[in-house]
């Protein structure tokens, strides 16, 4: 082999592992894991402000994520009841830091709802109400750093780890009065498929 | 004859060994045993500083996870597991998890805590560093400096029969989030 030949082959082998080593360090298994226990997207339902209701939201929306480019602060999904998993429209859900500032977002009409960075950059811990109408129902433990509210409210039935795991967050406890239906004008259907 | 005093001796000679040994100091390289009333267990679940690491640090998404090294278990957080089939949100925290609490932050680093055991300062430790933020602590400040949880927390692992644990600052610190 020629002097020029070795040199080229060399300089491919480095480059090679020059490129193994920088695609390496820049992923992260863990985030890589969870967006793809995420699965694929429902059928019928566009990617935007309604899909993928009730999964972990800054898996991608957040700036390493795959949806980098549309951050969120905190995001998740409010739900009617453990017994119809519908998202409830227009939940108010309070947020307060620990430095005491407050931001009140609102749900859409599949029960999403998300905090970019412009609307508010809280310090954690956040405490987080949620209400609508009369309704209101407040969160016992502060969040202490996941900006998912489905990092911790996963709904598998039965729980895959039941003693760390809690169900979606519902804003009625039973099928009481007011429990909604689910909004009749949301372009998608706001009841969650495999519902009761 | 001979046989006889053998008989006699070897019992005697190692009953002597037996008392020597037992009044002698600990061979060099043994652990000498101190007793400190710091940081007492009994504290830990009576005075309430338990709830206070429960409420504080115990969120699911934080201590709360198997992930942590220093893991807290609590009746909102995570569960030991337990016969009831008590998951988060359900009943009180158990006494064994109160135990298994107090297991998992008096082993967290052993030696500096042992220091702090025997009079050192608790400010040296990871679990009144991190949350005060004197070190970075990725939760962030979770406790402020002269809020009631530092008093709590502090006057446990400076307990003695003089000064005792600051009880009320831990019920006060345990009322989070404020109702």
């Amino acid at each position: 082999m020629s002097s020029r030949g070795r040199h080229a082959r060399v300089f491919v082998v480095v480059a090679s592992v020059a490129a193994a080593v920088v695609s390496a360090s820049c992923t992260d298994p863990v985030l890589d894991e969870t967006v793809d226990d995420q699965g694929n997207e429902t059928k019928g339902i566009p990617q935007g402000p309604l899909h993928r209701a009730g999964q972990r939201c800054t898996a991608c929306h957040q700036q390493n994520g795959v949806a980098s480019e549309h951050p969120f602060v905190l995001a998740g999904t409010i739900f009617a009841q453990p017994k119809r998993q519908v998202g409830v429209e227009g939940a108010e859900v309070r947020l307060t830091d620990a430095d005491g500032t407050k931001h009140i977002t609102k749900t859409n009409c599949v029960g999403n709802f998300f905090v970019t960075a412009s609307e508010w950059e809280p310090k954690f811990p956040i405490l987080v109400e949620v209400a609508k109408g009369g309704v209101r129902r407040s969160m016992r433990s502060p969040i202490g750093r996941e900006t998912d509210c489905a990092g911790c409210h996963v709904l598998s039935v039965p729980p895959a780890d039941p003693l760390s795991q809690v169900g979606h967050i519902y804003l009625f406890a039973t099928d009481e009065i007011g429990s909604p239906e689910g909004a009749a004008d949301c372009p998608v259907d706001p009841l969650r498929p495999g519902s009761p | 004859m001979m046989r006889a005093l053998l008989l006699v001796c070897l019992p005697a000679g190692a009953a002597v060994l037996v008392a020597v040994s037992g009044c002698s100091p600990p061979p060099k390289g043994e652990l000498e045993r101190e007793v400190s009333t710091r940081a007492s267990p009994g504290s830990f679940r009576a005075a309430g500083v338990s709830k206070v690491f429960e409420k504080r640090c115990g969120s699911l998404d934080c201590h709360g996870s198997a992930a942590r090294n220093m893991r807290i278990y609590s009746s909102q957080g995570l569960r030991l597991p337990n016969d009831a089939g008590l998951g988060p949100g359900q009943g009180d925290t158990t006494l064994d998890e109160i135990t298994a609490n107090y297991q998992s932050i008096l082993t967290l680093e052993p030696e500096e805590t042992n220091k702090v055991m025997l009079g050192g300062d608790p400010y040296k430790l990871l679990v009144v560093k991190k949350p005060l933020e004197l070190e970075k602590h990725k939760g962030g400040q979770t406790i402020r400096r002269g809020d009631d949880a530092e008093r709590c927390i502090v006057s446990w692992l400076e307990e003695d029969p003089t000064k005792p644990v600051a009880k009320e600052a831990c019920d006060r610190a345990a009322i989070f989030p404020k109702e």
